[in-house]
């Protein structure tokens, strides 16, 4: 196979996998036949390497659906901030390093939601006057993130004392 | 896998060539390596030293070689419970 067509379907796989194995899989490939067979191979086993990060994304996805469903048939502003709290909780937890990310998205996702389907003429149960006065949504979603960051730190800090 | 093992340590596209010598069966890079990796994690193969060209070689653990063995015994008894089939 190839250099560059190795290289590629190594680079494919996830950051963990390619540091334990990284190396002797493109030695492996380097002595195996580019074959649609082989080449499919690889690409699945790229597939499976990141599992958890394309659950996550999925999770996402999931997620942000899941808030603005909620908020364009909800009468009242608290079951959309609900799910926003949940899903900020749960993948801060999962993926930390994200969190400005987690708090960016989901709080974002209620002016999306606006956005997006206004075109199909959905406004929600209770639309804003003004599309942009959802961003104040950010600002719970922001706080809750950084109390969840903190617990997880404050959870983190007592485990090592103990 | 195992069984490719059981004949010494060997990276690879050397376990590649034993399966398919031994099994008639071609095993695709990707299915190789996440067979490793589930038996590495449970202990059962090692990898050694590197080699030239990123090589890796494996070899089969004394807890690998129980499980070969006991597999190799379950499926003997297979083989003897199908000849009796067979033979009524």
């Amino acid at each position: 196979m190839n250099p560059q067509l190795t290289d590629f379907l190594v680079r494919l796989h996830g950051k963990r996998w390619r540091e334990r194995y990284g190396t002797e899989f493109a030695a492996l490939l380097g002595d195996l036949p580019e074959t649609p067979r082989i080449i499919g191979d690889a690409l699945r086993s790229a597939l499976t390497s990141r599992g958890a990060e394309i659950a996550i994304v999925f999770g996402a996805l999931v997620a942000c659906l899941a808030i603005g469903y909620v908020n364009l048939h909800a009468d009242e502003i608290q079951p959309p901030l609900l799910l926003i709290f949940v899903a900020n909780a749960v993948f801060i937890v999962l993926r930390p390093r994200l969190a400005w990310f987690w708090m960016s998205l989901f709080g974002l996702t209620i002016v999306a939601s606006y956005v997006i389907l206004a075109p199909f003429g959905i406004g929600g149960v209770d639309p804003p006057k003004h599309t942009y006065e959802a961003l104040i949504a950010l600002v719970p979603s922001v706080v809750e993130g950084l109390l969840v960051l903190g617990a997880r730190a404050a959870i983190i800090g007592l485990r090592r004392s103990s | 896998m195992l069984a490719a093992l059981a004949g010494g340590a060997k990276h690879g596209y050397a376990i590649i060539q034993e399966i398919e010598r031994e099994a008639e069966h071609r095993m695709g890079p990707g299915t190789l390596y996440g067979i490793i990796s589930r038996l590495e994690s449970a202990s059962l193969i090692e990898p050694l030293e590197m080699e030239e060209r990123g090589r890796v070689p494996y070899r089969i653990t004394g807890a690998g070689r129980r499980v070969l063995t006991e597999q190799l015994a379950k499926l003997r008894r297979y083989q003897t419970a199908l000849k009796a089939l067979a033979a009524r």
